[in-house]
């Protein structure tokens, strides 16, 4: 039996198409979805930027907070995510990371976070950190800490979607 | 800064203009050929990354005339990475949308398109009961390969496409199902996850042989059943739970090779996709049904497999097994059961190379198990079309 190492989980590295139907779009419905994320990540450090320039600049708040407030769909996807495959590597003593999405291996690797517990507390904390900055309750300090998580996400989709652009890893450049 | 100097703001109003461009092409398709759910669709999905082209453009204006700032910068650059991942993506449904649109319209006959349309059809009133479609329509595009995709899905649209060289081979229609499969673990992926994968984990864990545990495969193995095996097993069991006989046989056909063992990063060995077919055909088709189908498989398996090899860790029967089982739980009711007398009557008919009159899913269904299927093709054909 031929063992394969661990392969990009969103790109279809068979060379032989025949027999492997339904492949390659799957791919790139996943591909988009990585898309949407780092959107979600880049908006909310552009609008957490637009935030530091207020007193500067005359800025559209609303704009700025129906930025922020999608970040809460990315925690929500990762709690998900975490819900899903937690059970499963807190029983059998696996890294949580070592069977994550790209984007929530991020997340873990970011804080260093081995299972579940610590992760759901982590996300937690995330959430509360996001309301007070859409309550305006907010200091520099917690603004730091959600841009350092968004910043992670927004690489991890860049260099997700840049490598499946590439033409010998790619999907759709055939 | 100088943004009117700078290649990310040209980048950045370039995006918005290449967009802009792709939706005038969804445009001269629509003039051309009309409307549809499916250019609707992708516009709406154009329409909306332009709004986020727009607010990159804003943003960008707003914040680098006030600051320099390197990672400012590094932020726009990626935002900009990322939605043109997203051309590139809405492009690839651009050119199989403008391909599918050209086929139609070169091919003469269009009866036979007819006919594929009506099968597909009935194949998604067959399955009502098991996929939701309420505000979702299911739009078969002629392309390279047997395919779906759920990226339209919030615009309400699944796309399945099936290769072009099987407009003729009617019995490969029957692998579609497939495709619709994938919509119903897309749909139903939390509660086919939830059942199946601590099971498998468990499996994986328990069952790995030492090399693989000390080679550190076994995190791997559970990453491939999780995004890619355990999907295309649930849909090769839907196409079952549809068809029976009918689809196995033609997924035998279409999929063999020499290799039934090996495995794919992205689908299981042909041999365990086949076993739990046979496994579920044993319990939902009547005896016919499964005799044909494992005569079809042996007859490949004698001339191609060694007699001693057989799957093993990763795909070890007994989890095949308890697949089977599970998906017995998500279909109580499998479709095939309310037709797979009437396909069995066709088939015996056809074999007799007599042509018995019925719905045109349920020929298509017995010609493709029928042992006359190449000589009878055109007549079946002819008298599903005569119908139209």
């Amino acid at each position: 039996m031929k063992l394969y190492r661990c392969i990009s989980l969103y790109s279809n590295s068979d060379k032989n198409k025949i027999g492997t139907m339904s492949v390659q779009w799957i791919y790139l419905s996943r591909v988009w979805n990585l898309c949407e994320w780092g959107k979600i990540a880049g908006e909310a450090l552009t609008a957490l930027s637009m935030l530091r320039l207020a007193d500067r600049r005359k800025i559209n708040l609303e704009i700025v907070q129906s930025k922020l407030k999608r970040v809460n769909e990315l925690l929500n996807f990762l709690a998900e995510e975490i819900k899903s495959i937690g059970e499963i590597a807190d029983r059998y003593d696996i890294r949580l990371s070592d069977i994550s999405s790209p984007t929530l291996k991020t997340f873990l690797d970011l804080y260093g976070i081995a299972n579940s517990q610590d992760a759901i507390k982590r996300i937690a904390m995330l959430n509360e950190i996001l309301k007070n900055i859409l309550e305006g309750k907010y200091d520099e300090e917690e603004i730091d800490s959600l841009e350092r998580f968004l910043r992670a996400i927004l690489r991890t989709s860049t260099n997700e979607v840049e490598k499946l652009m590439r033409p010998s890893d790619t999907v759709w450049i055939l | 800064m100088d943004i009117m100097n700078d290649p990310l703001f040209d980048g950045i109003i370039s995006l918005k203009l290449e967009f802009q461009e792709l939706k005038s092409h969804i445009e001269v398709l629509t003039l051309r050929y009309g409307r549809s759910i499916l250019t609707d669709a992708i516009t709406s999905k154009i329409d909306n990354i332009i709004k986020d082209v727009d607010n990159l453009i804003d943003s960008y204006q707003n914040i680098m005339q006030v600051t320099c700032d390197q990672n400012q910068y590094k932020i726009f650059e990626d935002r900009l990475m990322l939605l043109k991942g997203q051309r590139d993506i809405l492009t690839v449904f651009f050119e199989a949308l403008n391909q599918h649109l050209n086929i139609i319209n070169q091919i003469n006959n269009k009866e036979i398109l007819k006919c594929i349309e009506n099968f597909k059809k009935d194949m998604i009133t067959l399955a009502n009961s098991h996929i939701s479609l309420t505000n979702q329509e299911v739009c078969l595009l002629y392309s390279s390969t047997y395919k779906m995709t759920p990226l339209l899905a919030d615009k309400g649209v699944f796309i399945v496409a099936m290769p072009i060289y099987d407009l003729r081979a009617p019995w490969y229609w029957t692998l579609i199902s497939h495709e619709i499969g994938h919509i119903f673990h897309f749909q139903k992926s939390r509660e086919v996850d939830g059942k199946l994968l601590p099971i498998l984990a468990r499996y994986l864990i328990e069952k790995a042989p030492e090399h693989v545990k000390r080679s550190g495969y076994v995190n791997d193995f559970i990453q491939m059943w999780r995004y890619h095996w355990l999907s295309e097993l649930i849909s090769d069991l839907f196409g079952c739970a549809l068809f029976g006989a009918s689809f196995t046989t033609s997924f035998i056909s279409w999929l063999q090779k020499v290799n039934i063992l090996e495995i794919e990063n992205t689908h299981p060995p042909i041999e365990a996709r086949v076993f739990v077919q046979l496994k579920y055909i044993n319990e939902i088709c009547p005896k016919d049904m499964v005799k044909l189908c494992e005569q079809y498989w042996n007859t490949l398996c004698r001339s191609v497999k060694d007699p001693r090899s057989q799957l093993g860790y990763p795909f070890d029967y007994e989890i095949l097994e308890y697949i089977v089982n599970v998906f017995k739980e998500l279909i109580p009711d499998p479709p095939i059961a309310k037709i797979s007398d009437k396909i069995l009557k066709i088939k015996k008919a056809l074999d007799a190379e007599r042509i018995e009159r019925e719905e045109p899913l349920v020929m298509i269904c017995g010609l493709a198990i029928s042992e006359k299927k190449l000589e009878l093709r055109e007549d079946v054909l002819k008298a599903i079309t005569e119908d139209l």
